[in-house]
């Protein structure tokens, strides 16, 4: 357990400076990653788990985009710090990248054979075209692509969403990364496909040995796929622990809330219950903590005064909240 | 407070209400042209022929010693005249054919359509030239002859409108109890329509004048002696060694109203339809 | 074996289209102007003179005798007589169909060789200095007159500095005279097709750099050029190249104004010479012409357009 971290991300936060003001997308954003694990960054749409995502690879266009702060560390070294060119060398090659969105992820003027053989060329010393094809035809059979070769000169629109994000995933492996970033990468797809592309990325874990970020917000898919699971909300990482004592055991108001909110099959609730309250305006956050105003454990002079911080409450499990002393 | 939110839009749109504002100094100077102009456009006066801009004549003399200030402002008159009603044209007669095309179905669809292939298949100048050299040089045939150019554009957009909404339950029951869905259709082609429609035509107005100015350059627009704009140009050509500024000052007239339905449109188009491209 | 269905079904449509476009001229240039005798007759002939004309011209006969006989033979490849001329209007055209197309077509290269890195450069850096510039120059240049520029340009390039000549043809363009007498007049035409071709690639470019796919390329850890040329830019130009078809046609229009200025002898000038010298044979088959020329075009650039977009079905 005290192997050091893979990735690490150390109070991140992020601006988005727009015409209307500005949007604090990431406030404080701190969490793990070791070798060979499964983070699931779980929380609602628009918390800034997509945008925490996109800096890691330095992939938000800034402007209006702006990191204000924090640090990124992948084994041992400050992304933030590198140079244009440095993180170029990162890209694809040791952290990959898969989107939401299969159907629109794929360029469609150019064929699956071609955007898949592109990081290969790029990151690969391969002597000839032919062992790049070979490398292109191998890992996209790997993914399950049937009949790799003959689909090479094929554009996406012949391919179904299932099958796209296959290619996507084949093209994010082509270079064996240490660390494979998803963002979403099921929601777009049906249920059955999900559960393939589930048991895909949980196979990679075993055999290649990479570590993944699950960006997800559903907590379904992240207790079945995720060792270690850290809950955003507005901006913040509100919870980070063990996928089973954050499932089992919640700590902070929001993640209690959120797992009584959804329906569940191992656990008997007579009813669901919605979380009252929206979601935050991320151009107007609450002061102290930002779940305050639908917190139903809020503590009167304390919650929407004092910015709670992250307090360790065993080895490995973090909660901000002020339930949990100061 | 309701005078503040125009005024701020007005602050916030400034390409908008940089365009607003040619639009009206034009407008004023078309209505007003009696009262503003300090001669007659028509009056020779032979003893000043091709004089610079002076007091007297602010945008000098033409070749036979006519005001072109005065000249200029009541070709406002016709070069407004013409793109607005050449654009009203298209738009009225364009999208009635396309929501007939739409809503009739079949062969009338079928013949209406491949008459707006055939329209579309002469680059527009030359058809407009072609109108005119059947019809003659006249204000009406000029905007005839440009309006024509509009009808296939407005007849598409109001017929694939048409052709969206007719699916639509609304019509589909209107229709199963047996009262006439037309006007319903109608209504509704116009409510949807309403803000590619107007940007059109805002867009289209400013072609529309550029047209007629190149009609009247090449002598096929109105006849001479007539105050116009691409006329002056026209006639102004052989002296453009010696009085280069009657070819700039027309010209330059025709720029600026161009620009300013340029910019509305663009403005309209960014607010009100940002897919649009044109 | 779609795409040849397909072709064949655009090269099929031609002819009825031809046919269409030679009804509406029929009707515009032989039915609406009346006596057409009495219009290209001196004002004050002798009734016995105009006679002789309509004989000559075969008026007399009825209106359908004349449409029939009109289609049927622009379908042999005869167009009819030029009253003016008094030569087969065919062999009028064909040379100034050639001087307009290459005034055109040089145009429209320098148009699109100019407008899409232009485009392209304003939409990477979007909201700069460079790109204000350019949408204002933009803004400009779709509201200029035509001829405004033409005689600025006259004046200034040809009058004041000298350095090219103002009028004619100079021979062939791979001449050096030929080179010089096409420079002016093919710049002032490219440039009002410039500014919306600069416009177009720009909005265009700028709605594919928003697209998802410019992401993934990113993430692979592309240069910046790589993922604008490769990825970005073959995405951003289908729409501009449906555009230049319609583009062409804007400019074959234009031309008229260009080749009168620049005394081009093309068909642009021809057209509006047999107009107003109202010579009816001759602006029917000008006219027919360029709606030929612009139909073909326009089929050629659907073609390039399938080639680029591999999502397009055949239908």
């Amino acid at each position: 357990m005290d192997e050091k971290p893979l990735l690490e991300v150390k109070n991140l936060s992020v601006n988005f400076y727009i015409r209307h003001g500005v949007v604090n997308a990431v406030t404080d954003a701190s969490f793990k990653i070791r070798k060979n694990e499964i983070l699931g960054l779980v929380g609602e749409s628009g918390c800034g788990k997509s945008v925490t995502a996109l800096s890691i690879l330095r992939l938000l266009l800034e402007p209006p985009a702006k990191i204000m702060g924090g640090r990124i560390l992948y084994k041992g070294e400050d992304l933030l710090e590198k140079t244009e060119k440095e993180i170029r060398e990162i890209r694809g090659k040791e952290i990959s990248m898969i989107f939401q969105n299969p159907l629109s992820s794929l360029n469609p003027v150019l064929t699956i054979g071609f955007q898949v053989s592109e990081p290969i060329i790029l990151h690969q010393n391969l002597k000839n075209d032919e062992e790049v094809k070979r490398r292109t035809v191998e890992i996209l059979r790997q993914m399950g692509i049937p009949e790799a070769e003959k689909r090479l000169k094929e554009y996406p629109h012949a391919f179904s969403g299932g099958m796209r994000q296959r290619t996507m995933i084949a093209m994010a492996l082509s270079c064996n990364p240490s660390l494979l970033i998803a963002d979403e990468p099921t929601t777009s797809l049906d249920v059955t496909i999900q559960l393939q592309i589930l048991k895909l990325m949980r196979n990679l874990r075993r055999d290649v040995g990479s570590s993944i970020l699950l960006i997800t917000h559903d907590f379904g898919v992240a207790a079945q796929l995720c060792d270690t699971i850290a809950v955003m909300y507005a901006g913040e990482t509100v919870e980070y622990g063990s996928a089973v004592d954050v499932l089992k055991d919640p700590k902070h108001p929001y993640t209690k809330c959120l797992l009584r909110s959804i329906p569940r099959i191992d656990v008997d609730i007579e009813r669901l219950e919605p979380i009252k309250g929206s979601v935050p305006n991320a151009m107007n956050l609450p002061d102290g903590c930002r779940f305050h105003p639908r917190c139903p454990y809020m503590i009167e002079d304390t919650c929407e005064k004092i910015k709670p911080e992250a307090r360790q409450l065993t080895e490995g499990r973090l909660v901000r909240c002020h339930l949990y002393g100061r | 407070m309701q005078k503040r939110e125009i005024l701020d839009f007005f602050t916030k749109n400034r390409s908008m209400s940089v365009g607003i504002s040619i639009l009206l100094i034009y407008l004023i100077a078309a209505i007003f042209a009696p009262l503003l102009s300090p001669h007659d456009p028509y009056e020779q006066n032979l003893d000043v022929r091709l004089s610079g801009p002076s007091r007297e004549y602010p945008f000098g003399t033409d070749q036979f010693g006519r005001c072109v200030f005065s000249r200029i402002l009541y070709g406002a008159r016709i070069s407004i005249t013409i793109g607005i009603a050449a654009v009203l044209f298209g738009l009225i007669i364009g999208s009635g054919l396309g929501i007939i095309a739409g809503y009739r179905g079949g062969l009338t669809d079928l013949v209406l359509m491949r008459l707006m292939d055939v329209l579309m298949s002469i680059p527009a100048l030359i058809l407009a030239l072609a109108v005119v050299a059947a019809l003659g040089r006249s204000i009406p045939n000029m905007i005839l002859a440009i309006g024509i150019n509009a009808l296939p554009l407005f007849a598409r957009l109001s017929r694939s409108s048409v052709l969206s909404i007719r699916t639509m339950e609304y019509i589909e029951a209107s229709e199963a109890i047996g009262t006439n869905s037309f006007n319903i259709i109608r209504y509704h082609v116009f409510k949807n329509c309403f803000s590619p429609l107007l940007i059109f035509s805002t867009l289209h107005t400013a072609s529309a004048i550029l047209m007629a100015a190149a009609l009247s350059f090449l002598g096929l627009g109105v006849p001479p002696p007539t105050a116009e704009w691409g006329l002056m140009t026209a006639e102004a050509r052989v002296y453009l060694r010696q009085a280069p500024y009657l070819v700039i000052f027309p010209s330059m007239v025709i720029l600026v109203l161009v620009l300013g339905f340029n910019l509305i449109g663009d403005r309209l188009r960014d607010m009100l339809d940002p897919k649009l491209r044109f | 074996m779609r795409m040849k269905k397909y072709i064949l079904k655009r090269l099929l449509w031609i002819v009825p289209l031809i046919f269409l476009v030679q009804t509406l001229l029929f009707l515009l240039l032989t039915v609406i102007p009346g006596d057409i005798a009495v219009l290209i007759a001196t004002p004050n002939a002798p009734p016995e003179t105009i006679e002789a004309l309509r004989e000559e011209l075969g008026l007399e006969r009825p209106l359908i005798v004349q449409y029939i006989d009109y289609v049927t033979s622009v379908f042999r490849g005869d167009l009819g007589k030029s009253f003016i001329f008094r030569l087969p209007v065919s062999e009028i055209l064909v040379g100034r169909l050639i001087n307009s197309l290459e005034l055109v077509t040089v145009g429209m290269m320098i148009a699109v060789v100019a407008g899409i890195p232009l485009g392209v450069i304003a939409a990477i850096k979007r909201d700069s200095l460079y790109d204000r510039f350019i949408c204002t120059g933009v803004l400009f240049g779709i509201s200029v007159p035509l001829f405004f520029i033409e005689l600025m340009t006259i004046l200034i390039f040809g009058l004041y500095l000298g350095w090219f000549p103002v009028s004619q043809r100079g021979g062939p363009i791979w001449t050096v005279e030929g080179l010089r007498h096409i420079i002016l007049p093919a710049l002032c035409l490219a440039s009002i097709c410039l500014a919306m071709i600069v416009r177009l690639t720009r909005s265009s470019m700028l709605d594919v750099l928003s697209e998802d796919y410019i992401l993934t390329a990113r993430s692979k850890g592309l240069k910046e050029r790589v993922v604008i040329v490769t990825h970005a830019l073959k995405n951003a130009l289908i729409p501009v190249v449906t555009v230049i078809g319609l583009q062409y046609g804007f400019l074959f229009g234009n031309t008229v104004v260009t080749e009168v200025i620049f005394d081009w002898p093309g068909i642009g000038r021809l057209t509006y010479e047999s107009i107003i010298m109202r010579d009816f044979p001759l602006i029917r088959g000008a006219v027919l012409c360029i709606a030929l020329v612009f139909i073909v075009i326009n089929l050629l650039v659907d073609l390039i357009y399938l080639r680029l977009d591999p999502r397009i079905e055949y239908d």
